[in-house]
């Protein structure tokens, strides 16, 4: 296993564990907003970590280039779903869960 | 954004930022081919036309490369570390979340960097943006006090006052 192998399964690991964990808030979270939390923080850098492995493992800088790209349109796409849930539930006056 | 002083010098870079922009994101699409060149500089050029095209043209913002380069690692950084506290707070035996809204005035004036603003709020570390209206930021916390929350809030907009040339703004 060449080096590069090695820090591509390193990166992927990390990857798979932000996606567990943004999966494991969702559930666990107490509303819809802890829950936007979650999602958007976690899974963006899940996709990070892993679209960098698959980066390394291309060998190419145009792939690595595709990656970045889907990964900056994934947050942008995040970040605006996030704020459109969150505007929604508000003008529908959902309360924020607080600690009781 | 009033156009006060869009001069020609501003218009050629504005032009040339777009060509490139578009020359690598038709060369990162092709996946570095070289042999499909022409149906690309065709895709390219009716590209740029409809980018200039008014239903499509959007407010000229300003932006800083020095700032672009001094926020891509903040931001990198305050990313891994928002992810690292969902984690903790996911993972951990009973749930940690003590959760409160407060409203942000921004001194950011670009209507462009009041909107990417926002964004990067919900990407950062126990923050979400849950409202943008005129210049104000409505902010869901997951925990934290007021004024902790305030404080991060404020250091991200003075970066990104900084990446869009906006030094005097954040104060």
């Amino acid at each position: 296993m060449s080096a590069i192998d090695a820090i591509s399964v390193v990166l992927m690991l990390a990857g798979a564990f932000f996606f567990l964990a943004g999966t494991v808030g969702f559930l666990r979270f107490p509303d819809l907003f802890t829950r936007l939390h979650a999602l958007t923080k976690a899974d963006n850098l899940g996709f990070g970590f892993i679209g960098a492995a698959l980066a390394l493992q291309s060998g190419s800088w145009a792939v690595a280039g595709k990656i970045l790209l889907i990964w900056l349109l994934l947050m942008v796409s995040a970040s605006a779903c996030s704020l459109l849930v969150a505007r929604g539930a508000l003008r529908n006056r959902i309360e924020p869960w607080r600690k009781p | 954004m009033p156009a006060n002083s869009i001069s020609t010098q501003t218009r050629a870079r504005e032009l040339l930022l777009r060509l490139a922009v578009l020359l690598s994101l038709w060369w990162v699409l092709d996946e570095g081919r070289a042999d499909g060149w022409w149906f690309g500089a065709i895709i390219i050029a009716c590209a740029l036309a409809l980018s200039f095209a008014a239903p499509f043209a959007r407010a000229p913002f300003r932006w800083s490369i020095t700032g672009a380069a001094r926020f891509i690692p903040y931001f990198l950084y305050e990313s891994i570390r928002g992810g690292w506290d969902v984690a903790r707070r996911a993972f951990g035996g009973a749930i940690r979340v003590e959760p409160s809204m407060l409203t942000y005035a921004t001194h950011l004036r670009q209507p462009t960097a009041r909107v990417f603003f926002a964004h990067v709020i919900s990407l950062l570390p126990g923050t979400l943006s849950t409202d943008l209206r005129e210049g104000e930021v409505t902010i869901h916390a997951l925990a934290g006090t007021e004024a902790e929350v305030r404080a991060g809030t404020r250091a991200l907009e003075a970066r990104v006052a900084q990446l869009f040339h906006e030094e005097g703004a954040a104060s």
